[in-house]
């Protein structure tokens, strides 16, 4: 008897065991939303949103990520480096004279995407290299042949600015 | 005694891999790569007297041409993006994991041999204007994404072959030029 009801349920039970997905939903973080605002946005200086996402996407490349999706009138841009850390960018102009970028990670770990919510991590493998370039940028830049390699900046970037 | 020191410090270096937490990858994952200097000498190529349009028209031909598909474009901020699928498979690689799963066999251990099997190349392509002037940076990177026999990936890794890049600009140069004349 047991053997029939076992025979009868088992041919469900693989259906729906096969009907069921991984789970592939990010884990978010449990840290506040100011907490992740604040570690996640800075604040720049200049009203030029449209120089400022050129900048994202310069230290973008620069970190070694490869672009995935870009929208210049949302000013959002999203990159992937080596299949396992994802991040978005967001420029948004503030006020008349500033404009904030907000940056937000997401890290496969586990066999499942977290949200980055390491406050060093967003300064020193983002902000720090954006603000850097951000300086650079304001430099007028060498005359070069064309076809040429541009000389490289050797000193290190300043730490851009704690946000709002 | 030196063999029991080995095990002693495999098993330290498990148990501090095993308290990494996600926040921790990401910050080895997301730190600048180590040869940034080197890549940027040669990833980057500057054209004078040269429009986004034409550039861009250039790049993405000159991606056609190597067999790339156009998988984002975003023309205002200069971007061109594009992948490829190749075949990885190297006979070496392939004759070495055979040649060691017979010797594990013989052993009376069991081993799934592994290879590279698949690669996509993907490149990002990124035009810049050099401060007032009519002359524009082009920055190129490629890297790779590696999937062996097994239909997992396995490996990525940025392009680090100079002669890659050199190829590219050579190319572009060449479509560039033909832009220019129409």
């Amino acid at each position: 008897m047991r053997l029939a009801t076992l025979a009868r349920t088992l041919p469900l039970l693989l259906i729906l065991a096969a009907c069921a997905r991984a789970d592939n939903t990010p884990l978010m973080s449990t840290k506040s939303p100011v907490e992740l605002r604040a570690m996640q946005s800075r604040s720049f200086a200049t009203p030029d949103r449209a120089q400022t996402l050129r900048q994202v996407i310069a230290t973008l490349q620069d970190l070694g990520y490869s672009l995935d999706k870009v929208e210049a009138a949302a000013g959002t841009v999203t990159a992937t480096k080596l299949a396992a850390l994802r991040m978005t960018a967001t420029v948004i102009p503030r006020g008349t004279n500033a404009t904030v970028v907000r940056a937000n990670a997401l890290v496969n770990f586990g066999g499942r995407q977290h949200q980055v919510d390491e406050p060093l991590f967003y300064q020193q493998n983002f902000f720090a290299p954006l603000a850097g370039a951000m300086l650079v940028q304001a430099l007028p830049g060498p005359a070069l042949e064309e076809g040429t390699a541009p000389a490289t900046p050797a000193t290190a970037p300043p730490p851009a600015r704690p946000g709002s | 005694m030196p063999e029991l020191r080995a095990v002693l410090l495999g098993a330290c270096v498990v148990v501090l891999a095993g308290c990494q937490n996600y926040n921790d990858i990401a910050m080895k994952i997301g730190a600048p790569p180590k040869e940034a200097v080197d890549l940027r000498s040669f990833e980057v190529r500057r054209y004078d007297r040269v429009s986004d349009a034409t550039l861009l028209a250039a790049a993405t031909a000159t991606l056609q041409d190597l067999g790339y598909i156009v998988t984002e474009s975003a023309p205002t901020v200069g971007v061109v993006v594009a992948s490829k699928q190749r075949d990885a498979v190297e006979t070496g690689q392939v004759v070495g994991q055979v040649v060691l799963t017979v010797a594990l066999a013989a052993l009376g251990t069991i081993n799934n041999p592994t290879w590279d099997q698949t690669q996509e190349i993907h490149v990002t392509l990124v035009a810049a204007p050099v401060g007032p002037s009519t002359a524009r940076d082009v920055r190129v990177s490629f890297d790779r994404y590696i999937t062996n026999n097994h239909g997992q990936l396995w490996k990525t890794e940025l392009v680090m072959d100079q002669q890659i890049y050199a190829e590219f600009f050579d190319r572009l140069g060449t479509a560039l030029k033909l832009e220019q004349d129409g």
